[in-house]
């Protein structure tokens, strides 16, 4: 009795502060927005054999995603509107010209299990993909206030999200099964994919972390550890990206419909030669008091975020604006010109810590790429077949790589930008060890494709494991 | 607890740059990849693994005030899954300590007021809020707290736009939910139900934060008589987040509300054991009492008299909840009013005003109790409870027409709202017939 009473009055104590919460509105307050928010752009002339009058820009959202998830894994948001902006006009002055918005609709099918996914499924339709998304594609042509709307591939098929990679029970041959099947050739021309991907990002975070204890022979890299498959592998090197997926939204477009007139362009210094591109995710607003009018009155869609070049947001805006520059077109980064002009990483780490010799204030070079930030492409640079892709692009002679020619998945970014932040654009400072920084890890933790959509199938998660250490890098996907 | 390879990860991460953003000052790479690495890499992890991360990195570096803030907020977050206060008062102690040393850190000053609006005073948080609206205009955050505040001040005029403000900076779960609440309270369930679907759509990396839109999803199906739909939005939000007591107390509801009490009684029961709220005793006396428990009833009524001796012992002067739940089962009417009255000095809104209205009719105050009603009934909230006080109080009064009209307008909504007042407003109504 003396025990139940106890009990009671604990639970009593207890209650009297609970009724505090319990009785008022006690609404969330996000500190992040996970669907929403973009990671990675890359956009840059198909490699595909036979494909080289195509552009290609996919966007990834929703990283470090844990391949074994389950059971709903990860899926795009409904309320999000998923944009690619194009800018072909006005010398590229940051306002678009055309945008491929992406839409998406779940669909819960009857499920008398409690996973989203269920048995060995037999391909894209298979009625086991219990959460099933579908999406429409809108082409807006802002010139001429055009939108085509697209919600089928030309043979009438929806345009599916391709199932997460579960393992090979379920999903068995993952990628010509679900994976390619799920990229779609729409009616126009037009390649689309979305669904599930590995991460292609590859960095060694960790080690840039722990007070830039690169790992040897990083942050220099000579002869070998500076070539695509050179570098020093684990745990010399680490990638903290390896054995992630991520969700991947990936267009294929004739250029031809991408240039003001409708041209191949051949002339890089003709104005049609030249696009720019970046990608942004949108909510809709919504009107907080009912209005008599109209009762259900939902406003314009609002920009929550945007990515153009790597690393931009990362390494050159400051914290307490990044909220504000993710809001902002980029018609308007001149306003973040200071930030962008006079980083700190060059003047204070690559300079201050490691005293290598880099350019004064203001840095006219990098304002040329991030002023205003869109993923610059001359079209007229012809695509470097994949054997012949080198990792620095243009800084090793492959110019259709970062950040002529947009940005490949096998561009290695971070190097890229260390070796630019360092100078090595500007006369006088393309000098060692300025071209030769890097991080150490100089390729991706799995094989890209050379077909659309050229990520990497994403890891299985059957197959995932972090036991070893590696963040599971060298798991296969297939 | 083993921690999780996750954690670990976040925590080298997290720990590496700290260092690194130490020793070099004001480094923005660092800064900028410390937030991305950890909300990626935190994203799916429990609150209990923040609090041990944050908990470890304030050890190592109690110097830097961002991971006080981190872990203030994450106990915050445990407030709201658990309830349990202690963790507020922990975050109050890190928020005011982060504020003595730096009065100017933006993010303790954004956690101080949400640390005002859970301690129930509210004044002193639209105070803040509107300070921080100055501070920083752009930041939806505090758009939000002032609009929290704003509401249970009722100013709703004034809440709006500082919704409406919310929402425009930035169309997410935080600010849709509120939006969605917004138009239940102006009389648009139907435009509420949509928005808060499209919080749950945008979703948290919080599971708890999406699994409390669910709930109030429910709760808004439920008060529009929408049963099945409303026992499937709880059932969804336990799945996002097991055990979660506002999700099976709706759980309780829908299954009473059928007539299943054994249901009722075990989902209801497994919320009380997570939090024990005396809204929770309140429901399984109404339970035992249908499934003809009486002594299982009167165990709950004796908890419901022990929390408010322990709230009277510790000089808490206002709670709406218990004044409903004495009017409700007419049991010490005249404490029923003095706490209705005296959560008037701490807000204004339309439910404290139905709490003084409820207390004053069962005390007989008729017309008092009219004029409170009137109050908050000011934008014709869909709220039955609210629609059957009003009846009663207009019967009371001798207006027989419009009390009929109000009854039949509660059971309408929903003609099982409450397990007791349901009945009552039923038997009511037959009887002004």
């Amino acid at each position: 009795m003396l025990t139940n009473f106890r009990r009671t009055l604990t639970l009593a104590v207890f209650a009297c502060a609970s009724t505090f919460a319990a009785s008022h509105r006690n609404g969330p307050l996000l500190l992040e927005d996970q669907t929403a928010n973009l990671n990675d752009l890359y956009v840059f002339r198909s490699y595909e054999a036979g494909r080289g009058d195509y552009l290609v820009m996919s966007m990834s959202v929703q990283g470090f995603q844990n391949p074994d998830n389950g059971p709903s894994y990860y899926k795009f948001s409904d309320s999000v509107l998923y944009r690619f902006n194009i800018n072909n006009q006005r010398g590229l002055d940051g306002n678009p010209d055309i945008q491929i918005d992406f839409l998406f609709q779940t669909q819960l099918r009857p499920n008398p299990t409690f996973v989203s996914y269920f048995g060995a499924l037999k391909g894209i339709d298979d009625p086991g993909i219990f959460l099933y998304q579908t999406y429409t594609v809108a082409i807006r042509n802002l010139a001429t206030n055009t939108t085509t709307y697209i919600d089928m591939d030309r043979n009438g098929h929806a345009l599916s999200v391709a199932p997460p990679n579960i393992g090979p029970k379920t999903t068995p041959d993952y990628e010509p099964t679900f994976g390619h099947p799920s990229v779609f050739t729409l009616a126009n021309g037009i390649r689309v994919f979305a669904g599930p991907r590995d991460d292609a990002f590859y960095f060694d975070s960790g080690a840039t972390f722990d007070t830039l204890n690169f790992r040897p022979p990083a942050p220099i890299l000579t002869g070998a550890a500076d070539t695509n498959s050179g570098g020093a592998s684990y745990p010399s090197a680490v990638d903290g990206f390896a054995g992630y997926n991520i969700s991947l939204i990936a267009v294929e477009v004739p250029i031809k419909m991408l240039t003001p007139d409708g041209t191949f362009p051949t002339d890089t210094t003709k104005p049609n030669a030249h696009i720019g591109v970046w990608a942004s995710t949108h909510r809709q607003m919504v009107t907080v008091r009912p209005s008599p009018a109209d009762p259900i009155h939902y406003g314009n869609y609002v920009q929550v975020d945007r990515v153009g070049n790597p690393l931009t947001v990362e390494a050159l805006i400051p914290l307490p604006v990044k909220d504000f520059w993710n809001r902002s077109a980029p018609a308007q980064d001149q306003q973040f010109a200071q930030y962008i002009g006079n980083p700190f990483f060059a003047s204070g780490i690559l300079n201050g810590v490691f005293g290598l010799k880099v350019p004064p204030a203001p840095r006219n070079d990098l304002l040329g790429v991030f002023v205003p930030d869109i993923m610059r492409v001359d079209l007229t640079i012809p695509p470097t077949p994949p054997a012949s892709q080198n990792r620095l692009g243009p800084l090793a002679g492959d110019n259709a790589g970062w950040p002529f020619g947009g940005r490949r998945p096998i561009d290695d970014v971070v190097d890229i930008g260390l070796r630019a932040l360092a100078g090595v654009l500007v006369k006088g400072f393309g000098v060692a060890p300025n071209t030769e920084l890097g991080d150490g890890v100089n390729s991706n933790d799995v094989p890209l494709q050379n077909v659309f959509p050229f990520h990497a199938a994403p890891h299985a998660g059957y197959l995932h494991s972090q036991e070893n250490g590696t963040n599971g890098r060298g798991t296969a996907t297939q | 607890m083993k921690p999780s390879l996750r954690f670990v990860i976040s925590l080298f991460c997290v720990s590496a740059t700290g260092v690194f953003a130490q020793n070099s000052g004001a480094d923005r790479l660092a800064q900028a990849y410390q937030d991305r690495i950890l909300t990626e890499s935190t994203s799916s992890m429990k609150t209990d693994d923040h609090i041990a991360m944050y908990e470890t990195l304030v050890k190592a570096q109690p110097e830097i005030a961002h991971y006080q803030n981190l872990l203030a907020g994450a106990y915050i977050q445990k407030v709201r899954e658990s309830m349990d206060f202690s963790y507020l008062d922990r975050a109050s102690q890190i928020v005011n300590a982060v504020l003595a040393q730096d009065s100017k850190d933006y993010e303790a000053a954004r956690l101080r007021t949400e640390i005002s609006l859970e301690r129930h005073d509210f004044r002193t948080a639209a105070q803040y809020s509107t300070a921080l609206t100055e501070w920083s205009p752009m930041d939806p955050w505090n758009w939000g707290t002032l609009g929290d505040a704003l509401t249970e001040l009722g100013e709703y005029e004034k809440a709006a736009d500082a919704y409406q403000k919310m929402v425009s900076l930035r169309p997410d779960l935080s600010s849709y939910n509120r939006a969605a609440y917004f138009r239940f309270v102006y009389n648009d369930p139907v435009s509420a139900e949509k928005i808060m679907r499209m919080a749950i759509a945008a979703g948290s990396p919080m599971a708890e934060n999406t699994a409390w839109c669910q709930v109030e999803l429910g709760k808004i199906l439920l008060k529009t008589g929408k049963l099945k739909e409303s026992g499937q939005s709880f059932q969804t939000a336990l799945r996002l987040f097991p055990n979660y007591h506002p999700a099976l107390a709706g759980m309780a509801q829908v299954a009473a509300a059928q007539g299943d009490w054994k249901t009722a009684i075990t989902a209801m029961k497994r919320a009380q054991a997570a939090t024990p709220l005396p809204d929770y005793a309140a429901a399984l006396y109404d339970y035992f009492t249908a499934a003809d428990e009486p002594k299982e009833a009167e165990k709950q009524k004796e908890m419901i008299f022990v929390i408010d001796d322990l709230g009277q012992a510790t000089k808490e002067k206002a709670n709406r909840n218990l004044a409903i739940i004495y009017a409700d089962h007419d049991w010490k009417l005249d404490r029923a009013l003095e706490l209705a009255k005296a959560e008037l000095d701490v807000r204004g809104d339309i439910y404290t005003y139905d709490a003084l209205a409820w207390a004053l009719y069962k005390t007989r105050n008729y017309a008092a109790a009219a004029d409170a009603m009137k109050t908050a009934m000011q934008f014709s909230t869909p709220e039955p409870a609210f629609y059957y006080h009003a009846g009663l109080i207009a019967g009371a009064l001798g207006n027989k027409e419009e009390a009929r009209s109000l009854l039949k307008k509660a059971l309408e909504l929903n003609p099982n709202f409450d397990t007791r007042q349901a009945l009552a407003a039923d038997r009511a109504l037959k009887e002004l017939s």
